[in-house]
C-alpha cells in the first residue's frame, strides 16, 4: 500500500507549489506537483499598445523580470523589422547578465542553502522540523556566514543592473533597440567594480560552498535526473565581433547535439485543461481557450515539446551544451551547474563591459505598423523563454508566452512525461515523514511562480490546477 | 429644516441660511453650533457652484480636525443637473469654433492633432497639461467628452479655470 | 440645552480629550526601537516586493531580521516547508504581530486561484490567509501596487478577480504602492511604526513621508518641462512628457531617493516614468511609451 506524502507549501521557490507523492517500498511511484497562482497575462495583454508589453510582461516575475523585458523587446524588434546594433545588444545583455547573477546568488543562498545548512534558529525564519543536516559545525558555520554575506552580493548585482536599467526589479532600461540609456565611463567603472566583488565572492565562497554540500549529500548525484534532453535558445551568442560568449542555440536529444530550430517547437494540450481544434500547435497558431471540463485533462500547464521530446532548460542544459560541465545529470549536478554558470556569466559580463563604447545612443523614435507578428526567444536565468506576439490595428491582438518553467515542469503528452515529472519518479525516499529529496529535486529546477507542475504516473490521472503566468 | 435642496431654488437656500443664523444666536452647545456652521458651509458651496462651478467649496477640512467637523462632510447632491461651465469659459467658447463629437474625436493628441477634451459643453486644450502626457489622463482619452469623469473626480476643484478654451461642443 | 445643563455631546467630547491626554502620556515612546513580530504574506503577485526588500541597505535584510523584527513567516525565505511552515504561520497568529502583505487577493471561485499552503487537510487560500492574519494584526501594511490597489494582478480583464488588501479586510491598512515598493518605503514605514507609532497617512492610506510629492515636483528634468523642451525619443536628455511620462500624476520620491543603493531611477536611465506607484497602475498609466504624440507646429 503506497504511502501518500504531501508538501504544501513547497517554500523557498518563487511562487506557490504543492508536492504530493506516493511512496511504495521507499521509492516514489507516483507524484504530483500543483501550482496555484493564476493571473492570466496572455489575456491581459490583448488590445494594449505593443510597446507597453516590454514593461508589462516584466511583472510576470519579480526575480527574473529582466528576462521578460528582453524577450518582449526581441519579439517587437522581430515584428517591427528593427535591427539592433552590436552596442545595443551589449548594453541590453549587460543588464540581462546582472539579473542572472542576482538570481543565481539568491537561488543558491536564500532558496537552496537553508535545506542543507542549519541557519541560526534564534532567527525565527530559520526554525524547521528538518533534522537531516549533515555538515559538521565548522563547514555549516562557514556557509551560514556566506548566506549573510551573499545578501550584499545579490544586492550589488541589482545595483549593477540599475546603473543602466534605472531600477530593479522591473527595470526601464531594456527596450526595443537594446537599451534606453548610454553608458558613460562612470557607469562602466561602477559596474566593473561591483562585478569584481561578485566574481571574488563566487570564486572564494559560492563554489567552495556548493562543493562542501555536494561532499556530504553524495547520493544526490544519483537522483533527480530526468531524461537528460537539453535545449537552449542561445545565451550570449552570435555577436558579430565577439562570436558566442556562452552557448549557441542547441539541443541534445539522447546525447546527440544538434542546432536548435524554432520551427520545431510545439505546444501540446493533450492532458491540459484547454480546448482547441487541435491538440498540438505551433506557438503562433493559437491560444487555446481554458476548459476545465475537458475529459482526460489534469493540468492547466501546457506541454511544450521539441520535435516531440520533453527537454530540460536552464543552467545544467547550458553548461552541458556548451561543454563547460558534463559531470552528470542529477539534482546535485543541476545545483552545481547553477553556481558554475554564475562564474561564467560574470566572465561574459567582463567581456561585454570591455567592449562598450561610452556615449552610444541606440534609441530611435519607433512606429507601430498596422499589423505584424514577431517572436522573441532568449535563454535566461531559468532557461529558454519565448514571447510570440501579433499586432493588429496597432494593438496587441495575440500574445503567447512559454516560460522556462513550462519546459521543465510541463504536463504529460500522450504517454510522455514532462522533465521534472520524470526526475521525481523512482527516487528513493529515506524518511517518508520528512521527504526532503522531493523538495530538493523540484527546487533544483528553480521553479518560477505561476507555474504548475504535476507528475503523472501509471494510469492515474490527477487533477491539477493552473499556472499560466 | 435639514432638507435637501438644489442649486435651482436659491430662494429656499436664502431662507434656510436666515433660519440657521437665527439658531446660531441662541445655540450654546458647541456641538450643535458646529453642525449648523457646517450646514452653512454646504449651502455656501452650493451657491458658489451655481455662480462659478469649479471654484473650491469653502475650506478643505484636514483629516483629524475633529473640532471643526462634528458631522461628516459630504458634498452637495450630484444627482441633480450638472453644474454649468464657468461663466468666463462660456463667453470665450461662444466666440470660438464649434465641435461635433466626430470633429472632437480627431483631437486625440496624436500625430497632427493637439489634445482637446470637452467638459460641460466647453472644449479645452489639454495638450501641454502635465497630467495629460501623450494625450491621456488616468486612462481617459482626449478627443472625447469627459464630463462625467470630471464630475466624479474634480468637483470642487478649480481645474477648469486653468485650461485654455478652444470652443464649444455641439450636437 | 441651557447654560446650567451642558450639552451631553459636548461633555462627551471634553471627557474624551482628557482621557486621551492621560493615555498619550502613558504611551509616549522615547523613540527606542522595540522589536515586534512580523509576518510577510505573499499573495497573487510576482513576489517582486520581497526581492526589492532584499535590496535594502542600511537598513537591510540582516538588520530587519536581527534588530527590527522577529521575522516569523515568509514563503520565499523560510527554512520550514509544508505542514511545518503552516504550523509556524498559525502559531504566529496567536501572538502580536505586524502583517505585511504583497500581491493582490484573488477572489475567483472563492479564492482557490491562489493557494498559499495546506493546513490540517484544508487548502489555505490567499483570501483566507489575509483575512485570518489581517483581522488579528496590530498593523497591516500593503506592500506594492497589487496589494495597495490591485496593480498588474488586477489589470483588465482581471482574470483572477483580484482585489486590493484593503477591500478584503474591514480594518485600516497602510498602503505602500509601487511596482515594486522601494525597500526604504517599507523599512522606513516599519521603523516609524516601531519607534513612533503610525506615520501620517494621506487620504489613500499612504505615508506622506514617502508619497507626499509628485515625481514631477522634484524631477531633474523639470526645467526642460517648464521651458517646453521635450525629448523626441528615449535616450534624449530632455523632458519626456511628450513620450508619455507619468511623473506629474505620480506621488513617490524616486527622483530624490533613487533606487538600488540610490544609484539611479527610470528617468535617470532615459526612460519614462510609468506611474508604477500611483493608483490605477497599469491600466490608467498606459500607454507607457508613445512616439506619436502631437508636438505643435513650432517643434521641428
Amino acid at each position: 500500500m503506497p504511502e501518500r506524502i504531501s508538501i504544501n507549501p513547497l517554500t523557498r521557490i518563487s511562487g506557490f507549489m504543492e508536492i504530493e507523492a506516493d511512496v511504495h517500498g521507499g521509492v516514489v511511484t507516483d507524484a504530483r506537483t500543483e501550482g496555484l497562482l493564476f493571473r492570466g497575462f496572455e489575456l491581459m495583454l490583448k488590445d494594449r499598445s505593443p510597446f507597453d508589453a516590454v514593461y508589462f510582461t516584466e511583472r510576470i516575475c519579480g526575480i527574473c523580470s529582466t528576462a521578460h523585458a528582453v524577450a518582449s523587446s526581441l519579439a517587437l524588434e522581430d515584428a517591427l523589422g528593427i535591427e539592433v546594433s552590436e552596442q545595443g545588444r551589449y548594453l541590453r545583455d549587460v543588464i540581462h547578465g546582472c539579473e542572472f547573477l542576482q538570481n543565481h546568488i539568491r537561488h543558491f543562498y536564500q532558496l537552496t542553502v537553508p535545506g542543507y545548512v542549519r541557519l541560526p534558529e534564534k532567527l525565527a525564519l530559520f526554525r524547521t522540523d528538518n533534522t537531516d543536516f549533515r555538515l559538521p559545525e565548522k563547514e555549516n558555520g562557514a556557509i551560514v556566514k556566506s548566506y549573510f554575506e551573499s545578501l550584499r552580493m545579490s544586492r550589488a548585482a541589482h545595483e549593477m543592473l540599475a546603473v543602466l536599467g534605472g531600477k530593479a526589479p522591473h527595470n526601464h532600461g531594456i527596450f526595443v533597440g537594446g537599451a534606453t540609456t548610454q553608458a558613460n565611463a562612470s557607469d562602466i567603472i561602477k559596474i566593473k567594480s561591483l562585478l569584481g566583488e561578485i566574481r571574488d565572492f563566487i570564486e572564494t565562497r559560492m563554489i567552495p560552498d556548493v562543493c562542501a554540500i555536494a561532499r556530504y549529500y553524495g547520493e544526490y548525484y544519483k537522483i533527480g535526473g530526468g531524461y537528460g534532453n537539453f535545449l537552449s535558445y542561445g545565451c550570449f551568442w552570435g555577436y558579430k565581433e565577439l562570436g558566442t560568449l556562452y552557448v549557441d542555440p542547441l539541443t541534445a536529444i539522447g546525447g546527440k547535439t544538434a542546432p536548435f530550430d524554432p520551427a520545431d517547437i510545439t505546444e501540446n494540450i493533450d492532458y491540459s485543461w484547454y480546448e482547441d481544434r487541435v491538440d498540438t500547435y505551433a506557438p503562433f497558431e493559437t491560444i487555446a481557450r481554458p476548459d476545465r471540463q475537458k475529459s482526460g485533462g489534469y493540468s492547466f500547464i501546457k506541454a511544450p515539446r521539441y520535435r516531440g521530446f520533453a527537454c530540460e532548460v536552464g543552467p545544467l542544459a547550458r553548461q552541458w551544451l556548451s561543454g563547460e560541465y558534463r559531470n552528470g545529470v542529477s539534482l546535485m549536478d543541476r545545483t552545481i551547474a547553477r553556481v558554475l554558470e554564475a562564474k561564467k556569466i560574470a566572465e561574459v559580463l567582463r567581456i561585454l563591459l570591455d567592449n562598450l563604447i561610452p556615449g552610444t545612443d541606440v534609441q530611435k523614435a519607433y512606429e507601430i505598423p498596422q499589423s505584424a507578428q514577431g517572436a522573441g526567444l532568449v535563454d535566461t536565468s531559468r532557461g529558454a523563454l519565448g514571447h510570440w506576439m501579433k499586432i493588429e490595428e496597432q494593438k496587441i491582438s495575440f500574445y503567447q508566452i512559454i516560460t522556462p518553467s513550462a519546459w521543465n515542469l510541463s504536463s504529460q503528452t500522450k504517454g510522455l512525461k514532462g522533465t521534472a515529472e520524470m526526475a521525481m519518479i523512482e527516487t528513493p525516499v529515506r524518511d517518508v515523514g520528512n521527504p526532503v529529496e522531493l523538495g530538493f529535486i523540484v527546487r533544483s529546477f528553480d521553479p518560477c511562480v505561476s507555474c504548475a507542475t504535476h507528475v503523472y504516473c501509471g494510469e492515474k490521472l490527477i487533477k491539477t490546477l493552473k499556472v499560466v503566468p | 429644516m435639514f432638507n435637501e435642496y438644489s442649486a435651482k431654488d436659491p430662494l429656499r437656500i436664502f431662507e434656510e441660511i436666515n433660519n440657521i443664523i437665527d439658531l446660531l444666536y441662541i445655540t450654546q452647545c458647541r456641538t450643535t453650533r458646529n453642525a449648523l456652521l457646517n450646514r452653512l458651509r454646504r449651502l455656501l458651496a452650493v451657491l458658489v457652484s451655481a455662480a462659478r462651478p469649479g471654484a473650491p467649496y469653502g475650506a478643505v477640512i484636514p483629516a483629524g480636525n475633529s473640532m471643526a467637523m462634528q458631522t461628516p462632510y459630504d458634498p452637495p447632491a450630484l444627482s441633480g443637473p450638472a453644474p454649468t461651465a464657468p461663466m468666463q469659459n462660456i463667453r470665450q467658447a461662444m466666440d470660438q469654433r464649434t465641435f461635433t463629437a466626430a470633429q472632437l474625436a480627431q483631437y486625440n493628441g496624436k500625430g497632427e492633432n493637439p489634445a482637446y477634451v470637452a467638459v460641460n459643453g466647453v472644449v479645452y486644450d489639454v495638450t501641454d497639461q502635465p497630467g495629460w502626457a501623450a494625450g491621456s489622463h488616468f486612462g481617459l482619452k482626449s478627443g472625447l467628452d469627459q464630463t462625467s469623469a470630471y464630475i466624479s473626480c474634480h468637483t470642487g476643484q478649480p481645474m477648469l479655470e486653468r485650461l485654455e478654451v478652444v470652443g464649444r461642443l455641439v450636437k | 440645552m441651557t447654560k446650567s445643563e451642558p450639552c451631553p455631546a459636548m461633555e462627551q467630547s471634553r471627557m474624551s480629550a482628557k482621557e486621551l491626554l492621560f493615555d498619550a502620556e502613558g504611551k509616549i515612546k522615547d523613540g527606542t526601537l522595540q522589536k515586534q513580530n512580523l509576518i510577510w504574506l505573499e499573495l497573487t503577485g510576482c513576489s517582486g516586493n520581497i526581492i526589492s526588500l532584499l535590496n535594502g541597505a542600511d537598513p537591510g535584510f540582516f538588520y530587519l531580521l536581527t534588530a527590527m523584527t522577529n521575522f516569523l513567516y515568509n514563503n520565499t525565505l523560510m527554512s520550514a516547508q509544508g505542514e511545518n511552515a503552516m504550523e509556524l504561520f498559525y502559531s504566529a497568529l496567536k501572538g502580536d504581530f505586524i502583517l505585511a502583505v504583497e500581491g493582490a487577493v484573488s477572489t475567483r471561485d472563492g479564492g482557490i486561484f491562489t493557494v498559499i499552503g495546506q493546513y490540517k487537510g484544508e487548502p489555505v487560500t490567499a483570501l483566507r490567509a489575509v483575512r485570518e492574519a489581517g483581522e488579528k494584526a496590530s498593523h497591516v501594511i500593503a506592500v506594492g501596487a497589487c496589494a495597495s490597489h490591485g496593480g498588474v494582478s488586477a489589470a483588465y480583464p482581471n482574470p483572477a478577480e483580484c482585489i486590493p488588501v484593503k477591500a478584503a479586510l474591514t480594518r485600516k491598512v497602510i498602503n505602500l504602492p509601487g511596482c515594486p515598493c522601494h525597500p526604504d518605503w517599507f523599512l522606513g514605514t516599519l521603523a516609524h511604526l516601531l519607534m513612533y507609532g503610525e506615520p501620517e497617512l494621506d487620504g489613500m492610506g499612504r505615508p506622506v513621508l514617502f508619497y507626499g510629492d509628485t515625481i514631477h515636483t522634484h524631477c531633474e528634468r523639470r526645467s526642460y518641462f517648464d521651458n517646453g523642451i521635450f525629448a523626441k525619443k528615449l535616450g534624449d536628455p530632455e523632458c519626456m512628457f511628450k513620450l508619455g511620462c507619468r511623473g506629474p500624476v505620480t506621488r513617490a520620491d524616486c527622483p530624490v531617493r533613487k533606487w538600488n543603493g540610490y544609484v539611479n531611477w527610470p528617468v535617470g536611465a532615459d526612460a519614462t516614468c510609468i506611474g508604477c506607484a500611483q493608483f490605477g497602475f497599469p491600466d490608467a498609466m498606459e500607454p507607457f511609451v508613445s512616439f506619436d504624440t502631437y508636438r505643435g507646429e513650432n517643434d521641428a
